[in-house]
């Protein structure tokens, strides 16, 4: 076992620590994520970010992220990254705490209510009574939905039941592991899941679109670094890395943030302002 | 000598099958049981690796994701419940981020002091961690380190536990083993052990000792065999010590004969080296057999020839070379390591082995010291006069012989002087035997210096001596004769204070080639010393074989040659004188002296007694003729029948006679074997005689007085001290010298001698007798005197009948049985 690590600790010097030698004098920056899909999924998807931030850079980078969306609020707020790829409004949550705008991806966050195949619901408004699951109270999906079911007279606690499942994975299966009867995850998760579950499940309805993944960088980040990085990511979809990384993640590429983005998702923050 | 070391292996076989047979168990339990454990190591190293292979995924799908979300409160439950979980067994978690920095942490460990990763299990032991690094990654992509111990405790205590098992079942397998090989190894080697004892009886001297194994196996076949071979041993030990003890005794009895025998032996290998030497050899030599052990027999021994002093080989080597013994070598002198000098007599004979392989040699040493200085003694004292030292007659005899062969055969010229000291006589008579021998020694002194060294001078007999004087002529011969006759002139001897001067009569004979024989030059030499006597001594006469004054001489030699004759053929005959009591009324007994007369067949008459004396006196035949007259004379009266037994008869002993050693003893024999009356027996000794030889007489005259016999002193007063010898003398009767009596009538003085005699005799209670009583007249006067005896012509004639007669008649003498005179004198 000591030889298995002893190799590859080997192999992930070739890989990582010697295109890098000349970044190694430089502390890394730490990028955090918002963990809206699992651990792995978020280092398998990113991981072409990552090394095209360092490239970037010219010093290394560490990928992190938190267990729930809260802890990683927190710890924007809290300063623990440099670099933050988060929810929209989470987003605009951290340029109020004093974070810089880099970039922002094109695609749109929606979300997508699912049932099982086989379920009576036909509609939205079949949900009363219903036991509707939705990740993270605090992620933009949950709230568009709840904003959208309130809008079909559907109120937590009243005539629908909200379950808050940890992640928008897991809320996405529990339809089919009779937990709930509908699930409210992102459209992108959806697309991604295999078929033969899909096959199971059958779409509902979708909420409405709302603006991609911000990338934003620390109040400490001096501006030319900001800029800089800016500059490197609006080009990343230019490049064979770039572009798998964008057919991969869903994201399509990264586009400056406008003010008119951050200004429609103030409502979405209300919740972080109740707190 | 290296003391030895004990040996830590017992010579036991049993021990050793055992101590094998274990040694073989244990190494190959031991073996076993480094195999398990080196099993149990691997197994243990495969199971730890399988674990920590099992557990890395695990921590890495665990703590990857909660690290990458650097939730710390969710990798701490983890590494809680890991560390708690016994099933998992790790003693420590500690979890790095992406910075290497430790995130979080959990067990019994110090960060700043992590333990090194152990690169291999077999580093785990030390302290029973198994200290392991393993990347946390998601994706492939590295979020973190983890570091964490398991604990190989329970992986120890299970090896342990199995070792400790094995340890316990190798330890009774071997106990066991013990237990099982010493019954099976006593077993076996019950009869070994029982072989092994009795050869040690055996060895021991035990021989008939039998070994009472009784099994049919090897081992019995084994003990049958040696049963039977130790019978043999036996038989043949006791064989072999009877032949020792028959040796032994043979060897004592060599080595105690060897030991006691005068003569020195010496025994050599076949170099000649000493191998044994006895004590006398020891002696002879000077070495003990310790130090010439070994030795080379020529380094100890040096003879030389006794007569050229050369050195001689032993031949030893020869004697061992050849083979050939030499049982008796030549005489030779051997000089010792003390230079001691030992005539011996040596014999060498070699020494052979059963396969006649001469293998050594014996050497005798016979120590013929003594003998040879004995012998040259005996032939000093056989050739030489005991009392000058001079050459002895027979030796002179022998020289002068040959010395006379030379001269016939080589023509030199020798000359005899023959010497014969004057008044040597009175000397003798008047000083005694040792002024006599005195005065010979001296002379003979006084001659030496005279005398050439080649030249022979011998004491012939009596005062007589002889001289050859070899390669000499007649004249240089009287020179040499003046020369001695001249020192014996100027000679005083001197004997208790009394100066005495003699002289010497000398006879020359030239020894020439007409000298026939020795007899003869003796003969002209002594006869020419006869001369010069005659012619008035102390004077050199020289031998003539034409001078007639040497012819008779000659007749006194033949005398003896007839007395012997008559001593050997009975040619003498015994006559009787009668002695009568003067006085008629004289109760005295008869005497009768006997007297010896030869005679001579040829012309069938006796021999004038007077030429028999002096030539039997000359030539020492007294005592001879004295031993014939007391035999006959105790013979004859023995057979005499008519013998009254108040006779006394008078027997004459010579003066030569009384000097022997075993007369004395011979003539009491004789008395006693006759059986006569000892006091019948009166012995006649002449005064001279008696003088002369006076401790010898008076011992003879003591001793025979004893025994009763009587004894008469002969021709007393014609002596110069007679009367003075008279006391010291116990005779019975004295007889007044006839010279006095002859002339008694017609010589006052005689007659006054006579009465002084006969006066004294009666005073000492001596009966007194006269001879030479020739007539009437004399006997007269004898009678006047008083005399008690009267012998001679004018009483009685001796006759050789007269004696048988005269017996018979008996009585005192009367006239009428006087015999007719015979104008012969008696002998003595």
């Amino acid at each position: 076992m000591a030889d298995m690590s002893i190799f590859r600790m080997r192999w992930l010097l070739f890989i990582f620590i010697l295109p890098t030698t000349a970044l190694a004098n430089q502390p890394p920056y730490t990028f955090g994520i918002f963990p809206y899909v699992t651990t792995t999924q978020l280092i398998r998807f990113h991981k072409p970010l990552v090394e095209y931030f360092e490239a970037s850079l010219q010093r290394p980078v560490i990928l992190i992220t938190a267990p729930d969306f809260t802890t990683f609020v927190n710890r924007t707020r809290e300063g623990e990254y440099d670099f933050i790829m988060t929810a929209p409004h989470l987003g605009l949550l951290a340029e109020k705490q004093g974070y810089k705008r880099v970039v922002m991806s094109l695609h749109t966050v929606q979300g997508i209510y699912v049932v099982r195949k086989d379920s009576k619901i036909m509609s939205l408004d079949d949900l009363q009574g219903k036991v509707v699951t939705m990740a993270a109270r605090e992620a933009i999906i949950f709230q568009t939905a709840e904003h959208q079911m309130k809008q079909h007279g559907l109120i937590d606690g009243k005539n629908i039941t909200i379950d808050v499942a940890r992640t928008h994975n897991n809320a996405m299966f529990a339809p089919l592991r009779n937990e709930a009867d509908v699930a409210v995850t992102g459209i992108l998760l959806w697309r991604k899941l295999g078929q033969a579950n899909k096959d199971q499940m059958r779409e509902l309805a979708r909420t409405p679109p709302s603006p991609g993944f911000l990338v934003m960088a620390n109040p400490r980040i001096p501006d030319s670094v900001v800029d800089k990085l800016r500059y490197t990511l609006l080009d990343f979809k230019n490049t064979p890395q770039g572009e798998n990384y964008f057919r991969v993640t869903g994201l399509k590429g990264f586009k400056p943030i406008t003010d008119p983005t951050m200004e429609g998702l103030e409502p979405y923050i209300k919740i972080y302002n109740d707190k | 000598m290296t003391r030895q070391q004990p040996n830590p292996f017992p010579h036991k076989l049993r021990v050793r099958l055992v101590a094998l047979s274990l040694g073989i168990e244990m190494l190959m339990l031991g073996l076993l049981l480094a195999n398990s454990l080196r099993l149990l190591n691997q197994a243990m190293e495969e199971v730890a690796t399988t674990q920590v292979e099992e557990v890395v995924p695990l921590l890495d799908a665990s703590l990857s994701s909660r690290l990458f979300e650097q939730d710390h409160a969710a990798i701490m439950e983890i590494i809680n419940r890991l560390l708690n979980s016994p099933e998992a067994g790790l003693a420590y978690i500690v979890v790095y981020d992406s910075l290497g920095d430790v995130y979080a942490k959990g067990g019994n460990v110090n960060v700043q002091q992590m333990p090194n990763v152990d690169m291999q299990f077999g580093d785990a032991l030390n302290d029973s961690i198994y200290d392991v690094a393993a990347e946390l990654k998601l994706e492939g992509v590295p979020v973190g380190k983890v570091r964490f111990g398991l604990s190989v405790r329970s992986f120890l205590r299970y090896r342990n536990s199995i070792l400790n098992q094995g340890l316990m079942i190798a330890s009774g397998e071997i106990l066991l083993s013990f237990l099982l090989l010493g019954l099976i190894g006593y077993f076996l080697t019950r009869h070994i052990y029982e072989l092994l004892t009795a050869t040690q009886r055996i060895t021991s001297g035990e021989y008939s000792h039998k070994i009472p194994v009784q099994s049919r196996d090897e081992i019995g076949r084994l003990a049958d065999n040696f049963n039977q071979m130790a019978q043999a041993v036996n038989d043949r030990v006791r064989a072999l010590r009877e032949s020792e003890h028959a040796l032994f005794t043979e060897k004592e009895k060599v080595e105690v004969t060897l030991s006691a025998i005068a003569d020195g032996v010496i025994t050599t290998d076949i170099s000649g080296r000493v191998e044994y030497i006895n004590p006398a050899a020891e002696n002879l030599v000077g070495f003990s057999l310790e130090e010439v052990k070994g030795e080379h027999i020529e380094s100890i021994i040096r003879m030389f020839d006794e007569n050229t002093f050369e050195p001689i080989n032993n031949m030893v080597l020869d004697v061992i070379s050849s083979g050939q013994p030499i049982l008796k070598g030549d005489s030779a002198v051997l000089i010792n390591r003390y230079h001691d000098e030992f005539s011996i007599e040596k014999s060498i004979a070699p020494i052979f082995d059963h396969n006649k392989n001469c293998i050594g040699s014996v050497m005798v040493l016979h120590d013929v010291t003594n003998t040879r200085q004995l012998t040259r003694q005996m032939i000093f004292q056989a050739t030489h006069d005991s009392l000058t030292e001079l050459v002895n007659r027979r030796e002179f005899e022998a020289r002068l012989s040959n010395y006379i062969d030379e001269v016939k055969q080589n023509g030199r010229r020798h000359v005899v002087l023959y010497l014969d000291l004057d008044q040597f006589k009175i000397v003798n008579d008047t000083s005694g035997h040792l002024a006599g021998d005195e005065l010979l020694r001296q002379v003979s002194l006084i001659m030496k210096p005279h005398i050439r060294g080649s030249d022979v001078l011998a004491r012939l007999g009596g005062d007589e001596f002889g001289v050859i004087l070899l390669d000499c002529d007649v004249d240089h011969a009287i020179r040499v004769g003046e020369i001695l006759r001249k020192s014996i002139e100027d000679f005083v001897f001197v004997w208790q204070k009394q100066n005495y001067r003699i002289g010497v009569s000398i006879g020359v004979v030239e020894v020439t080639e007409d000298n026939s024989d020795m007899n003869s030059v003796l003969s002209a030499a002594d006869m020419a010393c006869y001369a010069a006597k005659e012619n008035g001594r102390n004077q050199i006469h020289v031998y003539h074989f034409e001078d007639k004054s040497h012819e008779r001489k000659k007749d006194e030699m033949y005398m003896s040659s007839l007395i012997k004759q008559a001593l050997e053929k009975d040619g003498f005959v015994l006559h009787a004188q009668r002695i009568v009591p003067i006085a008629a009324d004289s109760d005295l007994p008869e005497m009768y002296e006997l007297l010896l007369r030869m005679v001579d067949k040829e012309n069938n008459e006796l021999i004038p007694p007077q030429v028999v004396i002096s030539s039997a006196e000359r030539y020492q035949l007294m005592p001879n003729i004295d031993r014939w007259v007391v035999a006959n004379a105790l013979n004859c009266i023995q057979t005499c029948q008519k013998i009254t037994g108040n006779e006394i008869f008078a027997i004459n002993l010579s003066g030569q006679s009384l000097g022997q050693r075993d007369f004395l003893s011979d003539i009491m024999d004789s008395i006693v074997s006759s059986k006569i009356n000892p006091a019948q027996l009166c012995f006649e000794i002449t005064e001279t005689h008696a003088i002369g030889n006076l401790t010898a007489v008076t011992r003879f005259i003591t001793r025979m007085k004893d025994m009763g016999c009587r004894f008469s002193l002969d021709d007393f007063g014609s002596g110069l001290s007679s009367f003075a010898y008279l006391q010291n003398l116990p005779v019975d009767y004295i007889k007044i010298d006839g010279g006095f009596v002859r002339r008694l009538v017609e010589n006052p003085i005689d007659r006054k001698l006579v009465e002084s005699i006969n006066n004294i005799g009666k005073v000492m209670g001596i009966t007194t007798i006269a001879e030479y009583v020739e007539n009437e007249e004399i006997l007269a006067i004898l009678h006047e005197i008083g005399v008690d005896y009267a012998q001679g012509f004018a009483v009685h004639r001796p006759s050789p009948d007269v004696f048988t007669e005269l017996v018979k008649s008996g009585g005192p003498l009367g006239a009428e049985n006087v015999p007719k005179p015979e104008n012969v004198p008696k002998l003595a």
